[in-house]
C-alpha cells in the first residue's frame, strides 16, 4: 500500500523519524517497507502482510503501529460537527433489507439530503493523488479518502436514481428500499467503470427494487452513479464476508481498492466511526444533511479475541526469557490487555481491529517481533537426537551421478515440460500429462521422457561445439497418463554424437552399472508385437537399439535415435541415446562386491583371428569360445572388429585375445596349444573361418 | 702383464673419456667378457696357491675401483646429457582430460545436504505433481485463502484437480504422517511457478525445504541453525536478519537476510549496497499444519523453512540470469 508520510505525521503526536528510518523500523518489526516520493511529499511503500491487511491498510492503522514500535499519542481525527437535529429522518425515505444476512455481517446506512456535488478541495485531492487514487467528485473522494483514513471501504448512491416502492399504503411519502440478496443468474450489471457483468447466485449484490445497484463489496453500479445533479446519497457502510467478496472479484475479475480490504476482512467495529466521519466530511465539504436516524444491522457483535498465554510456553517457542514487565509493556504498546495474571498464565486480549491474533503462537509472534528477532539468541539445538538417517536411494542416485560425470558426460537440467510438436515429432501420443494453464506453446505437456529436451541441448550447442564434445546426461522425473492416472518416475538419460556412439553409451553404462555393483545386466534387441510400437522404442533407428535388461525386466533402452527424427530436428550426426528407469535401477544396486585375488601363475596370452557371417553376433561367438576353451580361458578380449571393404557384404572379422591361466600351476606352451586347437575346431563346425 | 701396469693405462683411459660410446668401449675393455680383468683372473692359474690369493685380491680392488670410477663417469655424462635436453615450456597449457561435469544445481545440493547432514537432519523426497491437499488445504491455505495467491499454480489437465507443487513443503505433510517427532529434515527438490519469466524468475526452480519438530525447538534454535548453515555454505562469518513475513502454515513467519558474503560497500553489486541480502522464507510451524498431520501442537513445535537451490548458486557464483540453470548451454556448464 502506498502511504503519505505526510498524513501519518498528521495521526500522530510524536515528531516521526526520517521516511527511510521509518521504512527500516517498519520493515524489521512489521513489514517490508521501502521509502520514495520527493521531500516535499514523502510516500512510503509498504508491502502489508496478508495477515496484517485487516488493520494495516490504512493511515490510522498504520500510524498505530508505528506509534506502538516509538512511543507517541494517535491523533484521532476529531468529530468536526454535533450534528443537529434534522427535519428528515431516514426511516420515512428509506428501508434496508438483508436477505443474505450470512454473507453481511454488518450493515449501515445513513442518508444525506441537499448535498452539492462539486470538486473537491485541493487538502483532498492531494491526500488521494499521493496515494495513487484519483479524484471523481467532493462525495466519492470522501469515501475513498475514509478509505485510506481507516480502511472502511464506504459506498455512495445517488439515493434519488433508486426506485420508489411501489406500495400504495406508502403512496403519500414514497420510500426507497435497499436490497442486499444474491444475484440470479441471468442477471447483468454494469459497473462504474463501464464493464458489463453476468452476474448469477454465486454473487452478492445490493439491489433496489426492481435493479442491480452494487456489486457489495467490490464495486458500484453505474445506474445510482453520484454525479453533479445529486442532491441526495445514501451511504453504505458495510462488513461484508472475506472469502465471498474473495470468489467473486476473482471470477468476475474486478479487483478494487474495496474487495481488496474485504477480502482479507476487516473489523466490523470500524463501520461507526468511518460513517461519522463521513457525514461531517459531507456536511464540511458538500452542505449535505444527515437525515436522523439510520440503519444498522449488526446481529452478532464481534467481542475481543481473548487468549490464555503461559509464560513457560513463550520462553520455550522463542528460546528466550524475557521478564514479565517488558512482556506486558509490549502488550500495552500494542493496545492488548492482559485481563488476569496468575504467576504463569495470562488472560490477554486482542483489539478487534487484530483480526490475526487467535492463539498463543500469534502473541509469541508479537512479542517476538516487538522485543526484536535480532535481539534473541542464535542458539544451536542439543538434547538426544537420532543420529540422520542416511537417504539410501538418494545416495546411489548420487554415486551413478558421479560414475556419469566421471566417464565424460555432462549433467544437464532441462524444462520438465515439452510442446505438441515435440510429441507429434517423438510419438509421445496419447500418454501425455497436458497443463490446464500452460505458459506457452513450449511449454503445453509435461515431459514423458528426457529424450526431446536432450536432443534439444544438442541441437543448441552445436552451434558452439564440435560433435564429440557434446555429451550429456540428465536425471529426472517424467510423466504420462495411464488409465486416468498420473504416473511420475525418475529417470535418467544421456547421450553422445559420432559412429561410435551406441558403443561408447554401451561402455559407460557398464562402467556406470559396475560401480554400483549391478551386474546381469544383457541388451536384447528382440522384440515383441506390444513393444514395437511404444515410443521409448520407436524413437530409436530400427536397426540400432537395444532393450537394457536386468534378468527378465527392461530397466531401460539404448540405441541410435530415429534419422527421421534427426532430419526434423536439423540435427546432422548420428545421435546415441539412452533411457533408465533410475528406481529400477536402484533396486538392483549392491554393494556386496567381493574380492577376487589375482592368480600367482603366469597368464599365456593367444591371439585368434574369425571370419564369421554378418548376422552372427558377438555374444555369440564369445560364447562358443569359452565353452570349448573350458576353466582354463581367464578372459576373452574382443579387441580389433572390422565389416567393411575387403570383405563380403555379409561377413565380418573378428579378432580376439584370450588369455588362459590357471590358479594352481603355470601352464605349459602344450597345453594351451590343445586348448586352442578345441577353440578353433568349435569356431569352424559353426561354420566359422579361422584367419591366420 | 703386471696388474700395476693394468691399473695405470686404465685410470689414464677413464680420465680421457668423453661420451656414452667411449665408455662403453672402455667397459669391454677392461671389464668386459674378454676384457684385461677377465685376462688377469685367467692368468691366475700359473701361479702357486700363494700367489694367487694375494694377486687376487689385488685383482678385484682393480676391478672395484675402475667399476667405482666408470660410475663417476657416468653420472658425469648423465648430467652433461640432461643439461642438453630441451626446457619444458611450462606455460603451455595442460593437457585437456575427458571427465563430464556435474550440473551446479547438483553441487550446491550436495554442499547443502551435507551440511545439513552433519547438523544431524535427514533427506528426503517427494513428488513434483501434488494434491490440492498437500500443497495447500494441509499447509492452511484453504481454497478461497487469499494467501492462494502466493503461489501461482500449474495445475493438470487430469480432471483430479493435481497442480504442480509450488513450494516443497508439502513434503513436510508427507513426512509427518508418516513420521513421529523428533525429527530434522531437508527436502530437496523442483518446484513450479506460473510467471514470467525474467533474469530472476523461472517457470522452474529448485528449493531446499527444512523442518526441525520437537519439544523445545525455538526461535532461538532456528537462527542458530541456520546461522551455522549460511556461515559454512558461504565459508564466511555471517549475521542473519529475521523480519516478520506470512506464509499460512508458519506462525510467525520470517524473511531472511544474511549479511552480504562479498560486501565491497555503498556500491556492492550484490546486495546494492544496503549490507544484507535476502536468502528465504522460514517460521514457526503452525499449529493448524501440526493438526492437519493429527500431531499435537501444545505438545510438538518447530520451524520450517524453504531455501532456494538457484539463488543460492546466484549468489555464491555470481550467475546473473536464473534461466541459465536450464540452458543445457555447455558455455554455461563446463565452467562448474
Amino acid at each position: 500500500m502506498r502511504l503519505s508520510y505526510n498524513w501519518l505525521q498528521e495521526l500522530i503526536s510524536k515528531k516521526l523519524p526520517s521516511p527511510k528510518e521509518l521504512a527500516n523500523v517498519l520493515t524489521m518489526r512489521s513489514f517490508e517497507t521501502t521509502a520514495g516520493g520527493d521531500k516535499k511529499e514523502p510516500i512510503l511503500e509498504a508491502d502489508i502482510l496478508p495477515n496484517r491487511a485487516p488493520d494495516c491498510l490504512n493511515h490510522l492503522g498504520v500510524a498505530r503501529e508505528i506509534r506502538a514500535l516509538l512511543g507517541g499519542q494517535l491523533k484521532y481525527p476529531k468529530r468536526l460537527i454535533t450534528s443537529g437535529a434534522s427535519q428528515n429522518k431516514f426511516n420515512d425515505k428509506a428501508e434496508v433489507k438483508i436477505e443474505a444476512d450470512d454473507l453481511c455481517s454488518r450493515y449501515a446506512g445513513h442518508l444525506i439530503t441537499n448535498v452539492k456535488v462539486a470538486v473537491s478541495p485541493v487538502w483532498l485531492k492531494n491526500k488521494l493523488e499521493v496515494c495513487g487514487l484519483r479524484s471523481i467528485n467532493n462525495i466519492v473522494d470522501i469515501t475513498n479518502y475514509i478509505m485510506l483514513e481507516r480502511g472502511q471501504p464506504l459506498h455512495a448512491f445517488d439515493f434519488d436514481k433508486l426506485s420508489v416502492v411501489d406500495d400504495l399504503s406508502l403512496a403519500s411519502s414514497p420510500k426507497r428500499r435497499i436490497i442486499i440478496r444474491r444475484a440470479q443468474k441471468g442477471e447483468k450489471f454494469m459497473a462504474l467503470d463501464g464493464q458489463e457483468k453476468d452476474l448469477d447466485e454465486r454473487d452478492l449484490v445490493i439491489a433496489d427494487v426492481d435493479k442491480i445497484i452494487a456489486l457489495a463489496g467490490i464495486i458500484g453500479g453505474a445506474n445510482t452513479e453520484v454525479d453533479e445533479k445529486t442532491t441526495t446519497v445514501f451511504l453504505e457502510a458495510a462488513n461484508f464476508e472475506a472469502s465471498q467478496i474473495l470468489r467473486s472479484s476473482r471470477r468476475l475479475k474486478l479487483r478494487t481498492e474495496s474487495s481488496l480490504r474485504f477480502e482479507k476482512g476487516i473489523d466490523p467495529d470500524l463501520t461507526v466511526g468511518a460513517s461519522e466521519r463521513a457525514l461531517d466530511l459531507i456536511k464540511q465539504l458538500a452542505d449535505g444533511q444527515a437525515a436522523a436516524g439510520g440503519f444498522d444491522f449488526y446481529p452478532r457483535k464481534v467481542a475481543a479475541q481473548k487468549v490464555i498465554l503461559n509464560l513457560d510456553y513463550l520462553e520455550r517457542f522463542l528460546g528466550f526469557k524475557l521478564a514479565p514487565q517488558n512482556i506486558e509493556k509490549i502488550f500495552k504498546a500494542l493496545e492488548f490487555g492482559v485481563i488476569k495474571k496468575s504467576a504463569k498464565n495470562w488472560l490477554v486480549s486482542a483489539p478487534t481491529w487484530r483480526l490475526d491474533i487467535v492463539n498463543q503462537q500469534d502473541l509469541a509472534e508479537e512479542i517476538g517481533r516487538f522485543y526484536g528477532y535480532e535481539k534473541l539468541p542464535a542458539i544451536l539445538p542439543v538434547g538426544p537426537a537420532a543420529p540422520p538417517q542416511e537417504n539410501e536411494e538418494l545416495v546411489y542416485e548420487d554415486q551413478w551421478r558421479d560414475s556419469l560425470a566421471r566417464a565424460g558426460l555432462t549433467e544437464t537440467y532441462n524444462y520438465s515440460f515439452i510442446s505438441q510438436a515435440d510429441s507429434r515429432l517423438f510419438g509421445f501420443g496419447n500418454r501425455l500429462a497436458e497443463l490446464r494453464n500452460p505458459i506457452s506453446a513450449d511449454f503445453e505437456y509435461l515431459r514423458p521422457s528426457l529424450a526431446a529436451n536432450l536432443l534439444k541441448n544438442v541441437k543448441f550447442n552445436l552451434r558452439f561445439f564440435s560433435a564429440k564434445e557434446i555429451k550429456f546426461f540428465e536425471i529426472g522425473k517424467v510423466f504420462s497418463m495411464a488409465d486416468k492416472k498420473l504416473r511420475e518416475e525418475k529417470r535418467t538419460a544421456g547421450l553422445s554424437l559420432g559412429e561410435n556412439g551406441f558403443f561408447e553409451l554401451k561402455g559407460i553404462l557398464d562402467f556406470a552399472f559396475n560401480e554400483l555393483g549391478i551386474g546381469d545386466i544383457w541388451y536384447d534387441d528382440v522384440l515383441s508385437e506390444k513393444e514395437t510400437a511404444i515410443a521409448e522404442w520407436t524413437i530409436f533407428h530400427p536397426r540400432r537399439r537395444a532393450r537394457i535388461k536386468a534378468g527378465h525386466e527392461i530397466i531401460g533402452y539404448l540405441g541410435e535415435i530415429a534419422p527421421s527424427i534427426l532430419k526434423t530436428m536439423r540435427i546432422d550426426e548420428r545421435v546415441s541415446f539412452f533411457d533408465l528407469d533410475l528406481d529400477g535401477l536402484i533396486r538392483l544396486v549392491d554393494e556386496e562386491k567381493i574380492y577376487a585375488p589375482p592368480s600367482k601363475y603366469p597368464a599365456i596370452v593367444r591371439d585368434l583371428a574369425i571370419l564369421a557371417g554378418g548376422d552372427v553376433k558377438i555374444e555369440q561367438v564369445l560364447n562358443v569360445l569359452e565353452t570349448a576353451g573350458g576353466p582354463l580361458v581367464a578372459d576373452i578380449d574382443l579387441f580389433d572388429w572390422y565389416d567393411g571393404e575387403g570383405l563380403a557384404e555379409d561377413q565380418k572379422s573378428l579378432a580376439f585375445h584370450i588369455v588362459f591361466q590357471s590358479y594352481e600351476r603355470t601352464l605349459t606352451n602344450e597345453e594351451v596349444n590343445r586348448l586352442q586347437e578345441k577353440m578353433i575346431k568349435a569356431a569352424e563346425a559353426e561354420g566359422w573361418e579361422i584367419r591366420k | 702383464m703386471f696388474i700395476q701396469d693394468v691399473r695405470k693405462s686404465a685410470f689414464a683411459e677413464l680420465e680421457k673419456i668423453k661420451n656414452f660410446e667411449e665408455k662403453e668401449h672402455f667397459r669391454a675393455r677392461y671389464l668386459g667378457r674378454k676384457g684385461q680383468i677377465a685376462e688377469l683372473l685367467a692368468g691366475l692359474t700359473s701361479f702357486s696357491m700363494e700367489e694367487r690369493k694375494s694377486r687376487g685380491a689385488e685383482i678385484n680392488k682393480l676391478k672395484n675401483d675402475l667399476e667405482a670410477g666408470l660410475r663417476g663417469i657416468e653420472e658425469g655424462l648423465e648430467q652433461e646429457a640432461r643439461k642438453m635436453e630441451k626446457r619444458l615450456d611450462i606455460t603451455a597449457p595442460g593437457l585437456k582430460i575427458k571427465l563430464g561435469r556435474l550440473h551446479i544445481l547438483t553441487k550446491v545440493r550436495r554442499r547443502i545436504e551435507r551440511i545439513f547432514h552433519l547438523m544431524g537432519f535427514s533427506v528426503i523426497e517427494g513428488p513434483e505433481a501434488e494434491t490440492e491437499h498437500y500443497s495447500f488445504d494441509a499447509l492452511n491455505i484453504p481454497a478461497n485463502h487469499p494467501a492462494r495467491d502466493l503461489w501461482d499454480t500449474f495445475w493438470l489437465k487430469d480432471g483430479k484437480n493435481l497442480l504442480l507443487r509450488p513450494h516443497t513443503s508439502p513434503v513436510q505433510i508427507h513426512y509427518m504422517e508418516s513420521h513421529q517427532p523428533p525429527f530434522k529434515i531437508i527436502a530437496p527438490g523442483r518446484c513450479f511457478r506460473y510467471e514470467a519469466t525474467d533474469a530472476s524468475h523461472d517457470i522452474q526452480f529448485h528449493q531446499v525445504e527444512g523442518l526441525m519438530v520437537g519439544k523445545k525447538v525455538s526461535v532461538a534454535n532456528f537462527k542458530g541453525v541456520l546461522e551455522s548453515f549460511f556461515e559454512k555454505f558461504f565459508a564466511k562469518e555471517l549475521k542473519l536478519k529475521l523480519r516478520p513475513s506470512y506464509f499460512p502454515f508458519v506462525e510467525p513467519g520470517f524473511e531472511v537476510d544474511i549479511s552480504c558474503p562479498r560486501h565491497t560497500g555503498a556500491k556492492c553489486s550484490l546486495c546494492g549496497g544496503n549490507g544484507y541480502l535476502e536468502v528465504m522464507g522460514a517460521g514457526m510451524v503452525h499449529p493448524n499444519v501440526f493438526l492437519a498431520v493429527g500431531y499435537d501442537p501444545r505438545e510438538w513445535q518447530g520451524f520450517a523453512f524453504g531455501l532456494g537451490l538457484e539463488r543460492l548458486a546466484m549468489i555464491k557464483h555470481r550467475i546473473d540470469d536464473i534461466r541459465l540453470f536450464s540452458s543445457g548451454d555447455l558455455k554455461f556448464l563446463k565452467q562448474f
